[in-house]
């Protein structure tokens, strides 16, 4: 008798959700396709695809009770006993990583909704929403096959995305994307085989324990480390890590704004997952080695981020360098994990500078997807058509300040601030000084070219600009402008959220 | 639950590597053997559909005819055109022709037998796998690259778009044949090509008037929609006609070995052939009851026995060589478009939608809490929801944009002329005038204007040219 | 004795059958150069340089083979189903329901779209 899997759908509602959108999308489309009337139609069916996976993650957050579903059960193995593996677990970590996504996965969409032609929003509705089940199984994702799965189902739907524009350039920025994501494809692939090589296990709790062990061989630990550096590697092209990130500014210039955004945000997410999953869930083990790694890494890209992002003109492009080096912000807090006890601070903290990045990036592309709505440059405008915002669209301007400042981490964005400290202070408990150094030195030249632009904001209006416009904020700009914002500003007053995310996280 | 064979039936545990060799070459032989008769036959049938008499002039009805024609390939020079890349042109054929015997190596001939002038008892069967049906899909895949390295690398056009015309036309046939395979493996639980034959020894019984009747075991009989959707498959696999296309003459010459002669031209057309026997073999063994006797030879009970089942099979086999025959003598060939339409929107659809069929009825015959009425109200149902889904959409579209008539575009007035030679107009379009070249420098007729009565009034000579 | 080893005795057999057919072309056919024989044949006219080292074809291929992965991987999971049919029980044909018709949904998005239409 062939053993069948039993299946939680509950546990896995946040995973089905934006399927059962794509699938009803696709329906509506097959049924009468390029139908202007049903535009609405399908724009309500994929908002309630991802409402419906929020309010899944909510619910199953509330409801706390521990989940999974696809397991492969115990017995006794040669080694002793050997407990029940699962390919998915509803942990605090999964639904955190997946209220991430999902909510800024909405954000993006509803900035997006009235951006592609009625013919290609069908592709982009579908596309979108299947990248944001590939991020919402990463994060629960348990076993190496399941994560690699995730992760391609997570980020090859973007190249997708980014081609819509339909010209040269989102051509150009589509083969970068796809070439990348292909080579690092082979990259982790590569690494994961390596890594199952060594230890003969698929499932990450397993493979935790088999390196573990108290006699493994040098061969051994020598697989395994290589396949770990290539997984990381593999990783940090869907996270832009340097070197791993000559595709991100080409890209976010190429595409359209809401998806650049849905890069910035949601992408980073799936990286991050990945990252964190691999890393922390199935080689803890090899903390000392992979956190210099790590380590480095992170640096590296923090530092070439904002060096480059200095020197940037144009918003768009300065926003692809910024998110470079807040993508190694976001993976220094694991460049501190030295052992396997350090490993879960070094997560909380990881995954609470991701809270914080993610609101502030959406508040921010939010108000350039508005400004570049309304000026004749459109996506290529430069930061010098922000002189003055501030007096024309206070509110607008307000936000993107806020967001700035968040970004920077200065008063008032405290988020942005506490969420810095709780990054580099994983680095100063276990003595990692170079890295906390560098880490101090590019909070300074961040703060650099974020206060410059948000300088900008609030400088007299230059002359020779031209009669100024009055922005239109359609509905569904209005709800992301302040979400966002809202968010930004909960986070700042209770950081603690963002501090202590979920001490137990790693549980 | 009955439990059914997954591994293979035919036990090979004694064969010694003499044997297999032995079996190897058999193969090898049969299929060369094969492909000469074939050609032969064709010609002898077609000729014979075209009352002529066909080739009759070496060895007895001309049986020597294909011989002569393959020494005669190879005592042709071997051109290879400058254009070509040298390394994948010789690889190609080499390629397709070592390809197309793989899949014979799990067709079942018989079952086992003693080999004459010995004491060995073995199965009449090259190999058996677990997996048999994949590997020869897998085969037949790899015989792909012949032919599409072989286009590409002539660095020639007709070739190159024959190559490319004939790699979609067997992967688009592919899937239909792997669908068609699939209800197969439902009934027989195994995609071993032993277990499969097996599976047809016996069908179930029906209690009619009081005796017990014998239903039939084929599944060609149990599964038709499977069989006719392979029969439609393995044509288009193959490229015969009506779906030669890639070989079209009238549109690529030879299609991807335009650019192919001598020995490495009889490679490409040796596969072609072998190909044919390996797809007939296929349908023989999965849906014809493989190497067992047909009705009423069955019930004599040698019939099964021995060596008498691998003349069943052979004549099988030649039953479907001659209906390939007998589609090339009667059918013309399909337009690109239609055929692929036919493969993609009817054969896949419909093989799709049988195997689920299938799957359902095998699920009341399997499992107890199925029942005949759970499933066919379960099948309204889903029915029944997507017409709903479907009528909902189309009350959503708006009625001026359902009925809004398609703009016919005011169709455009050429001058065929107007290039200097004459070119048929495209759809849409409507010529401005029909008369010659001579007429370019003299009257650019207006766009939209009928001029065609004025220009014959205008030009006598030109009704006398023609004329 | 593996399964596999009697396919590699059929698979050197034909191999080398093949190289034996080839060489044999090489060695006895004739060679008489001519410049026409050598060119690309197109029918008589000009050969086109465009088809050397590969050329450019209709995009509509690489649809073609784009459509046929998609249809392949789900003929990869309905084989091991079908096999496995009589003892996975009620769930696999469940699941497998579920499967076909998603895969179906996007097959008829693909046709009402006009991707399987060959012009």
């Amino acid at each position: 008798m062939t053993r069948v899997p039993s299946v939680d759908w509950v546990a896995l509602a946040p995973v089905v959700a934006p399927l059962l959108g794509v699938v009803l999308v696709l329906v509506v489309d097959a049924v009468a396709p390029r139908a202007a009337r049903l535009a609405r139609v399908h724009d309500a069916l994929a908002v309630a695809g991802l409402v419906a996976a929020g309010a899944a993650v909510t619910w199953l957050a509330v409801d706390g009770a521990a989940r999974s579903t696809v397991c492969v059960p115990g017995g006794d193995g040669e080694a002793g006993l050997v407990l029940p593996s699962c390919s998915y677990v509803v942990s605090d970590l999964t639904l955190t990583l997946q209220a991430i996504a999902v909510v800024g996965a909405l954000g993006c969409l509803l900035l997006a909704v009235d951006g592609p032609a009625a013919a290609d929003r069908t592709p982009h509705h579908v596309l979108l929403l299947s990248a944001v089940a590939g991020v919402a199984a990463l994060a629960g994702a348990r076993d190496l096959a399941t994560l690699v799965i995730a992760l391609e189902t997570a980020s090859l739907p973007a190249v997708g995305l980014v081609a819509l524009r339909r010209d040269a350039q989102g051509a150009q920025a589509g083969i970068t994307l796809l070439l990348t994501a292909v080579a690092s494809l082979g990259l982790l692939l590569l690494g994961v085989a390596l890594i199952h090589a060594a230890t003969g296990e698929l499932h990450l709790d397993r493979i935790a324990t088999a390196l573990s062990g108290p006699d493994l061989s040098g061969a051994v630990l020598a697989v395994a480390g290589l396949g770990t550096v290539l997984g990381v590697a593999g990783i940090g092209f869907k996270l832009s890590a340097v070197p791993f990130h000559l595709w991100t500014p080409d890209t976010y210039a190429g595409a359209p704004l809401p998806i650049a955004a849905f890069l910035a945000v949601v992408s980073k997410t799936a990286g991050l997952a990945a990252v964190v999953v691999l890393l922390a869930l199935g080689l803890p083990a090899l903390a000392g080695s992979w956190g210099l790694v790590v380590a480095v890494l992170a640096a590296v890209t923090v530092t070439v981020g904002n060096l480059v992002a200095l020197r940037q003109r144009v918003a768009v492009r300065l926003l692809a360098w910024s998110t470079v080096a807040q993508a190694g912000w976001v993976l220094l807090p694991l460049g501190a994990a030295v052992d396997a006890a350090s490993v879960p601070t070094a997560v909380a903290a990881s995954v609470g500078y991701l809270v914080a990045y993610a609101a502030a990036t959406l508040a921010v592309f939010t108000v350039v997807v508005l400004l570049a709505r309304h000026h004749p440059a459109g996506e290529e405008h430069t930061l010098a058509d922000y002189r003055g915002l501030a007096r024309r669209e206070p509110v607008a301007a307000a936000v993107l300040g806020f967001g700035l400042a968040c970004l920077a981490g200065l008063p008032p964005g405290v988020m942005g601030l506490v969420a810095k400290l709780v990054a580099v202070r994983p680095l100063v408990d276990n003595g990692v000084w170079v890295i906390a150094v560098i880490a101090a030195v590019n909070v300074v030249l961040g703060v650099l070219y974020y206060l410059r632009w948000g300088a900008l904001l609030v400088a007299a209006p230059g002359a020779g600009d031209g009669a100024p416009v009055t922005w239109r904020v359609r509905p569904a700009e209005g709800l992301v402008l302040g979400g966002a914002a809202a968010l930004c500003v909960a986070f700042s007053v209770l950081p603690q959220v963002v501090a202590g995310v979920l001490p137990g996280v790693l549980r | 639950m009955t439990m059914l064979a997954e591994n293979p039936v035919a036990d090979f545990s004694d064969d010694t590597i003499w044997v297999v060799l032995g079996k190897a070459l058999f193969i090898f032989v049969f299929l060369v053997v094969g492909t000469i008769l074939m050609i032969w036959a064709e010609r002898r049938v077609v000729a014979r559909m075209q009352s002529r008499p066909g080739p009759n002039r070496f060895g007895p009805f001309g049986l020597l005819q294909p011989l002569a024609d393959g020494v005669k390939l190879i005592l042709k020079e071997d051109i290879t055109p400058r254009a070509v890349d040298r390394v994948v042109f010789v690889v190609a054929p080499i390629i397709s022709g070592t390809a197309a015997f793989l899949a014979f190596s799990v067709i079942p001939f018989g079952p086992e037998a003693r080999i004459p002038f010995t004491d060995i008892r073995t199965p009449l069967q090259l190999t058996d796998l677990p997996i048999a049906l994949l590997f020869i899909l897998a085969a037949a895949a790899v015989g792909v690259y012949g032919i599409v390295l072989g286009g590409w690398s002539s660095g020639s056009t007709y070739p190159l778009l024959g190559g490319l015309r004939s790699s979609a036309q067997v992967i688009s046939y592919e899937i239909a044949m792997a669908l068609a395979l699939v209800s197969v493996f439902l009934y027989s639980g195994s995609m071993s090509t032993s277990a499969i034959v097996d599976a047809q020894a016996s069908g179930g019984t029906a209690q009619l008037f009081g005796m017990t009747l014998d239903l039939p075991s084929w599944h060609a009989i149990t599964l038709l929609p499977s069989f006719v959707i392979y029969c439609i498959a393995m044509v288009g696999e193959t490229n015969r006609a009506p779906f030669d296309l890639p070989e079209a003459e009238g549109e690529l010459v030879g299609g991807y070995h335009t650019e192919y002669s001598s020995t490495k031209f009889l490679l490409f057309f040796l596969a072609e052939y072998v190909n044919m026997f390996t797809v007939s073999a296929i349908a023989t063994t999965l849906f014809l009851g493989g190497w067992r006797a047909p009705f009423p030879l069955s019930l004599w009970d040698g019939a099964n026995h021995g060596w008498w089942p691998m003349l069943w099979f052979v004549l099988k086999v030649a039953i479907f060589m001659f209906c390939f025959i007998w589609l090339r003598g009667t059918l013309p060939r399909l337009r690109y478009d239609q055929f692929m339409a036919l493969g993609w929107k009817w054969l896949i659809p419909a093989a799709l939608g049988w195997t689920l069929v299938v799957a359902g009825l095998r699920a009341t015959q399997q499992f107890e809490s199925v029942s005949t009425q759970k499933v066919l109200i379960g099948v309204a149902a889903v029915i029944a929801a997507l017409l709903v889904v479907v009528l909902f959409i189309d009350w959503l579209v708006s009625p001026e944009e359902r009925r809004q008539p398609r703009q016919a575009a005011e169709p455009q007035a050429v001058d065929p002329f107007a290039g200097g030679y004459p070119v048929p107009p495209m759809p849409g379009q409507r010529l401005a005038r029909t008369s010659g070249p001579v007429l370019v420098a003299q009257q650019v007729p207006a766009a939209g204007q009928d001029t065609t009565d004025e220009e014959q009034d205008s030009q006598p000579g030109e009704e006398a040219r023609r004329g | 004795m593996s399964p596999y080893v009697p396919i590699l005795v059929l698979l050197g057999i034909a191999f080398a059958f093949s190289l034996l057919t080839v060489g044999l072309g090489m060695i006895l056919g004739p060679r008489r150069y001519g410049t026409a024989k050598m060119e690309a044949y197109e029918s008589g006219i000009q050969p086109t340089p465009r088809a050397v080292g590969g050329g450019r074809f209709p995009v509509k291929y690489y649809l073609v083979a784009m459509l046929f992965i998609i249809f392949d991987i789900e003929g990869v999971f309905l084989l091991p189903f079908a096999v496995a049919f009589d003892s996975l029980g009620m769930f696999a044909l469940a699941e497998m329901v579920l499967f076909v018709a998603t895969v179906f949904v996007a097959y008829a998005y693909v046709w009402r779209r006009g991707g399987l239409e060959w012009e």
